[in-house]
């Protein structure tokens, strides 16, 4: 190379965008360029010769250093998501990436490291994910975003709403969003499980009864209906009344009226009527198990919510905000997920749609306790509906390049988890490699 | 007076919220009469961080890296923060304990916002 070339480095160091740093064995900063003390807000002269940590205090300084993994174990890393506190003590997300220096001799003399300022790729995230979210519920996919510009035109009528969709799939939280959203606010949400409920009892639930109507009516009891007034009814399992009560629900419908059981007062409530059903109503009235009246009645809107596993790319988001929230409630930090993970869950069809896979990362969230979760998170029917027998996904996990296990068993699983074999290839110490192993709990 | 500081090896930990344990010494006259060590639980959040702390009787807390945003909290709660410490944990509290300066890089939390100009420079706090 020659020596005008060599002498354009320093130039050239300080053009990059990326922030680029040298330290040497011992941690200490050896070169420090532009773009790193605009990032940091640490002065080049100030930062040279400091040890790396006390210029970046990142939270992978004290437990996870990238650099340390790489300058122990040989192995590179890319676009490892840390978090640093700049000199004004601002958190700023960065992603770096490691590699070793070597001499001409081809000796370790220290490592290297570039990253790059990630916080307008997280805004401009964050700001995704907010236009994915609407009153609770999650979707980028072209049907939840088509349900979500027409809840606010329903809400602004008072015409019943009819939410088809299969069980699991929220419902309940489309009947709450119209609800949310409308003039009647401020009035009560009442949600009524009709499926639950035998007819008598679903006719007292609703309606209400007087004192003495039936054996054991000690005191009269306000219903549904009543309870709801200037706010909204849901009547969840709308297809599971029976053909008896389906008469008394279209007399109140069409009327606007209804009588509590063993009171001869006709009463009325001003309700909107959110219904909602996991079953095909339209096949019910061909075949005569649903009134075709109450169906044109109740269905004057209708709103489907397509099963999870038609819906596939909402997953990943899915999964963020689901474990966001389970995480703040549970109060642990909010987990990373392998690729390999991911991958399983956004294959997975879901049979129990969205309320399916907040059990499952309910579970995960209480079950495993590290940073990252693995395919061992998962539950055995996510794993066994990749086609593939459980042992062998776990063994064949696809290593994450990110984290150090993953890159660790990658090496071990080529070697047959020959120890010395692998210290070799990585140009470490079977102790260290040993010891790695055990902290990593791979040993 | 209780003067805690965050432990990494021996020196002061580049954040406060990732450390396992914490130095705290008791000072007195100008000099630290007694050292103990205060276990942080991993998953512990800042806040749980800064309340164990505080019944350990810490009023200052010398640490690497601390949100700025978390600043007016840790003063709530009685604890003034002097963030950008890059020193020996012992050495660091042994030297407020006298009255003298902390040598920080970066940061100001701590010693209010007035100094905002000197951040980022090496400096020495008090």
């Amino acid at each position: 190379m020659g020596e005008n070339t060599t002498q354009l480095f320093p130039l050239i160091f300080d053009s990059i965008n990326d922030g680029v740093f040298t330290v040497d064995e011992h941690f200490r900063i050896t070169s420090f360029n532009a773009a790193a003390a605009r990032i940091t807000g640490i002065p080049v002269q100030d930062a040279l010769g400091r040890r790396c940590h006390e210029v970046f205090r990142a939270d992978i300084c004290q437990n996870r250093c990238a650099l340390r993994h790489t300058l122990e174990t040989g192995i590179p890393l890319r676009d490892v998501r840390v978090d640093v506190l700049n000199a004004d003590m601002d958190a700023v997300p960065i992603e770096v990436s490691t590699a070793i220096l070597r001499d001409k001799e081809g000796r370790m003399v220290g490592g290297v490291e570039i990253f790059r300022d990630v916080s307008d790729v997280e805004l401009l995230r964050s700001e995704l994910s907010n236009r994915h979210i609407f009153e609770d519920m999650v979707g980028a996919s072209g049907a939840m975003q088509e349900i979500f510009a027409t809840i606010p035109q329903v809400a602004q009528s008072d015409a019943p709403v009819l939410v088809r969709g299969p069980s699991g799939t929220g419902k309940e939280l489309v009947a709450g969003a119209i609800h949310n959203l409308s003039l009647r606010r401020s009035g009560p949400f009442i949600r009524v499980n009709c499926g639950a409920l035998p007819d008598t009892l679903l006719e007292s639930e609703l309606f209400g009864h007087a004192k003495g109507a039936f054996t054991g009516a000690v005191a009269s009891r306000v219903g549904r209906f009543a309870q709801a007034d200037r706010g909204t009814l849901f009547l969840d399992e709308i297809g599971d009344i029976s053909p008896a009560f389906q008469v008394k629900l279209l007399r109140v419908l069409e009327e606007g009226e209804y009588q509590p059981l063993g009171d001869s007062r006709l009463h009325v409530a001003d309700v909107r009527l959110v219904c909602a059903t996991n079953r095909n109503l339209e096949k019910m009235v061909q075949d005569g198990e649903f009134r075709e009246d109450l169906y044109y009645r109740i269905r004057v809107v209708t709103m489907d919510i397509p099963p999870l596993r038609e819906r596939r790319e909402d997953i990943p988001l899915l999964v963020e905000h689901l474990m966001k929230r389970i995480c703040a409630r549970i109060g642990r930090p909010v987990p990373a997920f392998a690729s390999r993970t991911m991958r399983l869950l956004y294959d997975y069809d879901y049979p129990g749609n969205v309320r399916e896979l907040r059990n499952i990362l309910e579970r995960a969230a209480v079950l495993c306790r590290g940073a990252t979760f693995d395919t061992t998170c998962l539950p055995p029917e996510v794993l066994s509906a990749a086609g593939r027998p459980v042992s062998a996904i776990r063994s064949a996990e696809t290593p994450d390049e990110t984290t150090e296990a993953g890159q660790l068993r990658a090496v071990l699983d080529k070697v047959l988890w020959n120890r010395s074999r692998a210290a070799r290839i990585l140009g470490i110490s079977r102790t260290t490699l040993w010891r790695r192993m055990k902290d990593l709990g791979l040993a | 007076m209780n003067i805690a500081a965050p432990l990494f090896e021996m020196e002061v930990a580049p954040r406060f919220g990732f450390a396992d344990r914490v130095l705290v010494g008791q000072a007195r006259d100008g000099a630290v009469v007694e050292w103990s060590i205060v276990a942080m639980a991993p998953e512990s959040t800042l806040l749980e961080r800064l309340a164990l702390l505080r019944q350990h009787g810490v009023v200052v807390l010398i640490c690497g890296g601390f949100p700025r945003r978390f600043e007016p909290l840790a003063l709530e709660m009685g604890i003034r923060v002097i963030a950008g410490a890059i020193s020996g944990a012992k050495e660091a509290i042994e030297t407020i304990a006298q009255g003298g300066d902390v040598v920080t890089i970066g940061g100001c939390p701590g010693r209010g916002m007035q100094n905002r100009r000197r951040c980022g420079r090496l400096q020495r706090r008090r």
